[in-house]
């Protein structure tokens, strides 16, 4: 059953010669449980897409449906809201709050959302991903690895729909990006959890169920299964 | 080594930096306007004040001498004239004084003196103003001040108008008709008239027998106690101070170089934040730069040059705007408030070169020490740590043992602190910032003309019969004051107090044994022994006064606060009881070198009061009065003017009751409860004064007072009271400034706490927490720190005038707070929602390119 669907969509930037298609009719579909990785080049529009599959921004023309609901007929504060509660996000930098340190950056989307964490829930993530002995410790003391375990451990918390990973190995060595996509695999078929990853390496990304591949805004391959 | 040809690239840089932080660049040239503008005004401020009050002691002295010697021989002149450390000297003959009466019957009260050029040009003419025509130049001409054509009645005087004159010389009594040279306006109260040189030479004046050398010294008053070590003196000769001794410009130094210290903390916490956040925010650009091979060193220019740019706008901007502020804005505000050159203190604004050049030299210090630190920030930034670098700020701390981070108040809590040293800075700003103005308005509030009334006069306003004052009262004192009159007044609305003094004149018994002592001090002081006349004259004289019932002095009712300030001062303590009681009197006034009155203390006379119902009574004597212990503004004259006799006897009300039943109200006091119904009561109080029909009667209000202040000290007033608002608004410009970089420089942050959920109501709230922990630490800081700094400001407030009382300033300091929180609530939540315009991942991404 899918989870997430994305019809026809298209984001337009600038104007008559400016004009830059970001996003050229793009439709796909995820099911529940899935580990999908998106491939492309720089600039092929892959985190357009993700960005736009979060509901961190919002497309040209075209629908995004997650578990039903429509997001771009979601006001911004709703969706906010909404997305706090369906989606996870893992970045390429991590963005941990540096003010709060591991478990409270783990739980801080549960909390801002007024509910009290699932501790047995949480401590079983924690300890899945190797956080026990570094729960007090501020981000900036932490490994880039260690931080980026944190950003998935933050996303699983909520018990999203789907996580949405932007070049999570981005900024480790192979080693350690090898680590935690193993991890995020790891946890994904534990927690039967849907999971959409970026990537340009072609060695991470064969670690997914499957490979949408993206160019020039266009899907151009592994998509046929998913397009309409 | 290859020649470094870099500084094109780096002026690039430098140029592309400066246009892309426009809003930085305007906050820290306002903050560099602003700081400039307030050492500015200070600095203008205090060389004003000091040459205003130098200007008006000059004036009030009459001169801008420092010391004078009466009557030298010619070998003290010839010595006088031979000291290095005397700058000037001029001459001046006591001529004699006109003898003329005026339409009431009064003596002209005009001095005819003679000064020589020097006395004339180097130390007169600064102590006065509106100099018409030349001093005499021949034998029939004068040159009057306008007191002196007052008192003659002239109201329109010419050059060469006729002056017939009355007058007494060294020769007796003149008159002569001499022909106006001139006039001016002085400032010292009394009537003076100048003669010529040839006048003085013809009359046969000389500087032995009438000169006074007029000296200005180098160093005063080091060169005042040196030139009495110099040149002995013969008996009677002393070098009279002409202007106070005690220098009060030193209070007035420290205040300036204080007041510009905290402007200088002020000003440099305001530039530095500026800077210190847009170093934060770039700090991803240094790290790049230095990536590619830029030096710490250009790096630290690069700031450097910013600052100096900024500096080179600000400094010349702020320095304008004080000036167009002190020479134009000041002036016509001068103009319209003060009647020019009729007060003592002349409302003048002096350029001076050296405010400029000290504004100048601490506002680019100010400008220098604040760039220095984010320059040295910027230049250390790790090119690897930039990378990475996304925050506002890092946390200092490893870990932190909590489970409640998540919370909106306590991430706003860990927010505020989470650089404790910027955190420390940004509250020693805020406070420090809001201290200043909070002393400097207690310092200009001090000095008040309310607080010079309250310390000038005995009352709010009063009422005295002047019957009792007079040096000599050749009529029975008749009532001024019935009881229906204080009856009207008490009716006043406003009024807090009134109180009542009587007097009634008693004759003294004249026991030769009782007064001896009292006789034998007061003789040595006495015009009898001044003219060679034995005591032994003197009590026979005494004697047949008491025998035509003459010998006596006024015995007046007398507040127990006066006892009880007398009590407290004194090792001997008066009878307080005994007082009351109505069994003792009070004597005075004795001076510090020849007290009389307390060889009474201890002795009884036996008084007997001349009133219809005059009765004669025993009074301990239980203590002496000086000036000091009871000087009130109605001072008590004399019937006759009997020289050895206590000036006045003290009672109590019960002492008085002792004596008559119908002593005479002499003075009424009347303290009212708010000091801004003032004028309101004073018209009151003057239409009351219309129904008397009694006339020996003097009102005296502090409503001419306070306009006379204000008058005097319009321009100073002006000036601090402006300085005090610049400060307000420094000090609240730096609150703002706080908080709106806190949120722009946290834009990034934002983003990120959005993108995981975090609503913008969510966030908003936050920041707002943030402002009110900010406002809330700085209230504290202000209400414990900052109340005692200004316990300090109390402290050294009477040292800037002995009238300057310090009154806490509840409602500016509530005022403050207030805005504190509007500022610190309101500002963070505005200028987030003004920053999160864009998308979240526009956000996100203008950071992370």
């Amino acid at each position: 059953m899918a989870i997430l669907e994305a019809k026809d969509l298209r984001k337009i930037y600038g104007s008559g010669e400016n004009e830059v298609r970001a996003l050229d009719g793009v439709s796909v579909s995820v099911d529940e449980g899935e580990f999908v990785a998106v491939v492309g080049t720089s600039g092929s529009g892959k985190s357009t897409l993700l960005n736009m599959i979060g509901g961190l921004d919002r497309p040209t023309s075209g629908s995004v449906i997650i578990r039903g609901k429509e997001l771009l007929k979601i006001k911004d504060e709703e969706l906010t809201v909404f997305r706090r509660r369906n989606i996870g996000f893992v970045f390429q930098n991590y963005n941990l709050l540096p003010v709060l340190n591991v478990y409270e950056n783990i739980v801080y989307p549960i909390e801002i959302d007024g509910g009290r964490a699932d501790t047995e829930f949480v401590r079983k993530i924690i300890h899945i991903l190797g956080l026990e002995k570094k729960l007090r410790n501020m981000p900036d003391t932490l490994s880039g690895g260690q931080q980026q375990r944190v950003a998935i451990a933050r996303a699983l918390a909520t018990k999203p729909a789907i996580i949405l990973a932007d070049e999570p190995t981005g900024n480790l060595d192979s080693k350690t990006g090898m680590d935690v996509i193993l991890l995020m695999q790891s946890v994904s078929r534990q927690f039967h959890q849907t999971t959409v990853m970026i990537t340009h390496n072609e060695e991470i990304a064969q670690m997914a169920d499957r490979i949408i591949r993206i160019e020039d805004g266009k899907v151009v391959s592994g998509g046929e299964h998913f397009a309409r | 080594m290859h020649a470094n040809r870099n500084r094109k690239a780096m002026h690039r840089v430098e140029k592309g930096m400066m246009k892309a932080n426009r809003t930085r660049n305007i906050f820290a040239v306002f903050a560099i306007i602003l700081t400039t503008f307030m050492i500015t005004t200070v600095f203008s401020l205090g060389i004003n004040y000091m040459e205003n009050m130098e200007l008006m002691q000059v004036r009030t002295a009459g001169t801008g001498a420092d010391i004078s010697l009466a009557l030298p021989t010619s070998e003290q002149e010839k010595q006088i004239r031979s000291l290095d450390y005397v700058k000037t000297i001029g001459t001046q003959y006591m001529v004699g004084s006109v003898a003329e009466e005026n339409d009431e019957g009064r003596k002209l009260a005009i001095a005819l003196m003679y000064y020589d050029t020097t006395e004339w040009e180097d130390h007169f003419l600064r102590a006065v103003s509106n100099v018409n025509g030349s001093f005499p130049a021949s034998e029939n001409e004068i040159m009057l001040s306008e007191d002196a054509l007052e008192q003659l009645g002239i109201s329109d005087p010419a050059i060469n108008m006729e002056i017939p004159l009355s007058y007494y010389d060294k020769n007796g009594s003149q008159e002569r008709t001499f022909a106006l040279s001139g006039w001016f306006h002085s400032y010292t109260g009394s009537g003076m008239g100048f003669v010529s040189e040839d006048y003085c030479r013809n009359a046969g004046y000389t500087m032995q027998e009438d000169g006074v050398l007029s000296l200005s010294l180098n160093k005063m008053p080091d060169d005042f106690w040196r030139i009495q070590e110099d040149v002995p003196l013969n008996e009677g000769q002393s070098f009279q101070g002409t202007v106070s001794m005690s220098s009060s410009n030193g209070s007035v130094i420290a205040t300036v170089i204080f007041l510009v210290l905290f402007i200088i903390g002020s000003g440099y916490l305001l530039i530095y934040n500026v800077l210190y956040i847009s170093i934060s925010k770039d700090t991803r650009f240094y790290g790049l730069m230095k990536t590619i091979g830029t030096t710490q060193r250009q790096i630290r220019s690069l700031v450097k040059r910013q600052a100096l740019r900024f500096a080179c706008i600000g400094i010349p901007a702020g320095i304008a705007l004080a000036t167009a502020v002190s020479f134009g804005i000041v002036p016509l505000f001068l103009q319209q408030g003060f009647e020019s050159g009729k007060s003592v203190m002349d409302a003048e604004v002096f350029f001076h070169p050296s405010i400029y050049i000290l504004s100048v030299v601490f506002s680019a210090v100010t400008v220098w020490i604040a760039c220095n630190a984010p320059a040295k920030k910027a230049a250390k930034v790790s090119p690897v740590e930039a990378l990475r670098y996304h925050n506002f700020a890092s946390l200092k701390r490893k870990s932190r043992n909590s489970t409640n981070g998540g919370k909106l108040y306590v991430m706003a809590f860990h927010n505020v602190f989470r650089d404790r040293k910027r955190a420390v800075l940004v509250f020693l700003s805020l406070f420090m910032g809001i201290t200043v103005i909070l002393g400097v308005n207690g310092v200009v509030g001090s000095i008040k003309g309310e607080n010079y009334v309250r310390t000038y006069t005995d009352y709010d306003f009063q009422y005295i019969d002047t019957q009792f004052t007079q040096y000599e009262q050749d009529t029975k004192e008749i009532p001024q004051f019935d009881e229906q009159f204080v009856e009207q007044i008490s009716q006043i609305d406003g009024i807090k107090e009134i109180t009542l003094q009587k007097a009634v004149w008693s004759e003294i018994a004249f026991d030769e044994d009782v007064l001896n002592d009292f006789m034998h001090i007061a003789y040595e002081d006495s015009s009898y022994l001044s003219h060679g006349e034995s005591y032994e004259t003197m009590v026979n004289q005494l004697k047949s006064y008491a025998e035509t019932g003459n010998y006596g002095c006024y015995v007046t009712t007398l507040d127990e606060s006066v006892i009880e300030k007398y009590n407290n001062t004194h090792s001997q303590p008066i009878d307080m009881e005994a007082f009351l009681r109505g069994d003792l009197a009070i004597a005075g006034k004795d001076t510090e070198h020849n007290a009389p009155n307390a060889a009474l203390v201890g002795k009884t006379l036996t008084l007997t009061a001349d009133s219809a119902d005059g009765r004669t009574a025993d009074f301990l004597i239980g203590g002496a009065f000086t000036f000091d212990d009871y000087d009130p503004r109605a001072d008590v004259g004399r019937r006759m003017n009997i020289e050895i006799v206590p000036q006045v006897l003290c009672v109590s009300e019960a002492g008085m009751e002792r004596l008559t039943r119908t002593a005479i109200t002499y003075n009424i006091g009347i303290d009212v409860e708010d000091y801004s119904q003032l004028e309101e009561i004073d018209g009151k109080l003057k239409d009351i004064n219309r129904t008397l029909t009694t006339s020996d009667w003097e009102y005296i209000s502090p409503v001419s007072i306070l306009e006379e202040f204000d008058q005097m000290f319009y321009s100073l007033n002006l000036l601090g009271n402006g300085a005090a608002l610049l400060l307000i608004v420094l000090g609240l410009a730096n609150f703002f400034n706080v908080m709106l970089t806190g949120v722009i420089a946290r834009k990034y942050e934002f983003a990120v706490m959005e993108s995981i959920g975090t609503t913008k109501k969510q966030i908003r709230k936050i920041v707002t927490w943030e402002g009110g922990i900010y406002a809330l630490i700085s209230t504290l800081l202000i209400l414990t720190f900052g109340n005692a700094f200004l316990l300090l400001v109390a402290d050294a407030v009477p040292h800037i005038a002995d009238y300057a009382r310090f009154e806490y300033p509840v409602s500016l300091v509530v005022c403050l707070i207030a805005a504190i929180f509007v500022i610190c609530l309101s500002v963070p939540s505005l200028v987030y929602r003004a920053a999160s315009g864009e998308t979240v991942i526009e956000r996100l991404h203008s950071f992370e390119n």
